[in-house]
């Protein structure tokens, strides 16, 4: 990953700057208007944080009761310490049963364990089937957005890319483009030998897994093969079936600013044995994948706590910016600046905890109430003290400076000192209050932004004169 | 392999927490506090009303009938539409109605629900909702052997039929019923869904398109 360059593109292509101010705006106004409206909004996403660190902490039980319910309604749990296992589990269900073919509801899970590529190099047919999904997939990329995956492509992108996949004619209405992903995907469902979702939340008590949508294609994913494989993340459990009445409206609201959504499936099994349809068989897959490795730091441990709402980055400054892909990985804007090092390792992906402005807009909307910039703080340090014991120049410079720089602020003359020299020696560069460029070691700096001048009549020296004159005190 | 990740998994579960291998005492599940639906006072008699003005909201039609007018609806519903064929539940309720036979006598066919592409076929699925709730406009059908899910989601329009009876206020009174129900093991069933609305999209430049895999129409009958 390279978030500096990523970013740097992003920020210079016009199209995704303006898909991205539009949807993270429609997305935040939305939020604040569904949580302005919920009565006693805050004490609920304080609840929920309660449930999520109780669930947390007591997670190998309660995963356990998971297990033991999932079984009790005739479902088959799985687990996987790590993508490549969990990729074998799925691959293995679908040899076993014969299937060619696999239709599959949006997950981010799946993204993660790089589900399609394992599918199709076992020769076995994977088919995304949220449209968003579906317009990627064409595309060969990856979302960009947790809950809108293609909003960096325009209609017109999108009817090109239809055009050349599918040998449709070129049309331009959203509606019209909708309805032929619509007759492309019902064959792909009543053809498919095995369906894939994610799960937004599983019920330890009652081995129910939860799935929260718009578009029914999660329905059609479970209901109509005759095989469902879910596959969910080890810290997306709830204890309680009446959790849900909490987790779910926050959820939605977060997410797109809905009172609900369209759908929410509450899947408990496979079909009963006189039901006329529904899967036959029922999987659970569960995801270890690097989480169970957060435990271990109560510093960080909260990250964990996470929904998936999305609400993180589309409020975050950053994010605006920058989009997805910058993040280099699945999970992106500030919970990706937070999970994606956790879970990779810190050594492959040391720019992101960095990637911050630190303003804690993620925190004020976050569900959970994930304390981002400490989580981000405790990342940053350790990003640190790593380089400066494996001796990276960079690393031990910047350590230096910082220490040069607190020698300056803590000594009252030697600051002043500091002031007035800077003040000559700034005049070169200085343009209209500004230092636009300076040279290198600074020009890290101002390659990217403007550096304040340094005032020539400082506050200190003003506030003399007021004194004098008997001003305010 | 599988046997070995479990007991590994929750190895690296238990260090991380710092726990021994049997998983110590407890902490209490946080306490509840007073009434979780704050501020939802009952809305008494104009629950339907509440409920009829959240699906209005939400792109759905909505319809009344005494109990003596329901089958004049659906066929005069049906009649309107000219579709040849339907799939619909087989509920206590809705037989006691004679819906499916009046149709039938009417010269449609009805789709069995075993035949998925039998009712992708048909123009309409007609259920009964188990429950409803007022605050969100929302439909709550449990699966069952006559209740098949495919009803509410393959055919392109769907048609709920809800007794006044069976509308509830919020979220929270719903899952207050639902766990009574769900007490026993053996009574949940494999699918407990939730619908509000028609089948939605915003994934092409956040333009809202209906019927992207779902029913493209929702229509709803308040039964009193």
């Amino acid at each position: 990953m390279n978030f500096e360059r990523d970013s740097a593109r992003a920020v210079g292509d016009k199209k995704l700057q303006s898909a991205l101010i539009n949807v993270t705006d429609r997305f935040r106004a939305a939020r604040k208007r569904a949580s302005d409206e919920t009565p006693g909004w805050d004490d609920l996403r304080g609840r929920a944080r309660e449930i999520k660190k109780h669930t947390i902490a007591h997670l190998d039980e309660y995963l356990l009761e998971l297990e033991r319910n999932v079984r009790k309604a005739g479902g088959r749990v799985h687990w996987a310490r790590d993508a490549e296992e969990a990729r074998n589990i799925i691959i293995d269900i679908a040899r076993r049963n014969g299937v060619k073919s696999v239709v599959k509801s949006k997950s981010m899970a799946t993204e993660e364990i790089g589900l399609n590529d394992g599918l199709e190099a076992a020769g076995i047919r994977a088919v995304e089937t949220d449209l968003g999904e579906y317009i990627i997939q064409l595309a060969g990329e990856h979302p960009s957005h947790i809950i809108a995956p293609a909003i960096h492509k325009t209609r017109h992108d999108i009817s090109e890319l239809f055009a050349e996949k599918l040998g449709v004619p070129y049309m331009s209405e959203p509606q019209e483009l909708t309805k032929v992903a619509r007759e492309r995907l019902r064959g792909e469902f009543l053809g498919a030998g095995m369906g894939v979702s994610g799960a937004n939340f599983g019920v330890a008590e009652t081995g129910t897994i939860v799935i929260v949508e718009n578009e029914g294609n999660a329905r059609l994913t479970t209901t109509v093969p005759p095989i469902h494989v879910a596959l969910m993340g080890i810290e997306k459990l709830l204890p309680r079936f009446g959790d849900l009445s909490l987790f779910l409206p926050l959820l939605v609201r977060s997410a797109t600013g809905q009172k609900t959504s369209t759908y929410i499936s509450l899947i408990t099994g496979p079909r009963r044995d006189a039901d006329k349809d529904g899967p036959r068989e029922f999987h659970l897959v569960l995801l270890d994948n690097g989480r169970s490795g957060i435990l271990a730091d109560r510093e960080t441990r909260e990250s964990l706590y996470c929904i998936r709402c999305g609400a993180c980055l589309n409020n975050c400054p950053v994010y605006r910016k920058v989009g997805g892909h910058s993040y280099g990985w699945v999970y992106s804007g500030p919970i990706g600046t937070i999970i994606n090092p956790q879970l990779m390792g810190i050594d492959r992906a040391p720019e992101l905890p960095f990637a911050s402005s630190l303003c804690g807009a993620c925190r004020d909307v976050c569900p959970v109430k994930i304390d981002f910039p400490k989580v981000l703080l405790e990342l940053r340090s350790k990003v640190v003290t790593r380089k400066e014991k494996t001796g990276q120049a960079a690393a031990i410079m910047e350590a230096l400076s910082f220490r040069f720089w607190r020698a300056v602020v803590t000594h009252r003359r030697i600051y002043e000192l500091a002031l007035r020299l800077s003040r000559h020696a700034q005049r070169p560069w200085k343009r209209g209050g500004v230092l636009r460029s300076l040279p290198y070691p600074f020009s890290r700096w101002t390659d990217e932004r403007d550096f304040p001048a340094v005032s020539e009549t400082p506050f200190r020296e003003r506030w003399r004169k007021i004194d004098r004159k008997g001003g305010p005190r | 392999m599988t046997a070995d990740s479990r007991e590994e998994i929750l190895h690296r579960i238990r260090k991380g927490l710092g726990k021994g291998e049997g998983g110590e005492g407890k902490d209490p599940y946080p306490p509840e506090p007073g009434s979780s639906s704050a501020g939802a006072e009952p809305y008494g008699d104009g629950l339907a009303r509440v409920f009829e003005e959240s699906l209005s909201g939400i792109d759905t039609s909505v319809y009344r009938a005494g109990r003596d007018g329901v089958l004049e609806f659906v066929t005069g519903f049906i009649k309107e539409r000219g579709v040849k064929s339907f799939s619909i539940w087989e509920t206590e309720y809705l037989e006691s109605l004679g819906i499916a036979e009046s149709l039938e006598g009417g010269g449609l066919d009805i789709a069995p629900a075993e035949d998925k592409a039998g009712i992708a076929g048909t123009g309409i699925g007609i259920t009964e909702a188990d429950y409803a709730i007022a605050d969100t406009g929302s439909l709550v059908l449990l699966s069952a052997p006559g209740k098949p899910r495919g009803v509410s989601l393959i055919p392109p329009v769907h048609l709920a039929i809800v007794r006044k009876e069976n509308i509830l206020s919020d979220m929270w009174e719903l899952f207050g019923v639902l766990n009574g129900i769900y007490e026993s093991h053996d009574a949940i069933p494999a699918c407990t869904t939730f619908i509000t609305g028609p089948s939605r999209t915003a994934d092409i430049e956040l333009n809202l398109t209906l019927g992207v895999h779902g029913p493209k129409e929702l229509h709803v009958l308040i039964v009193s």
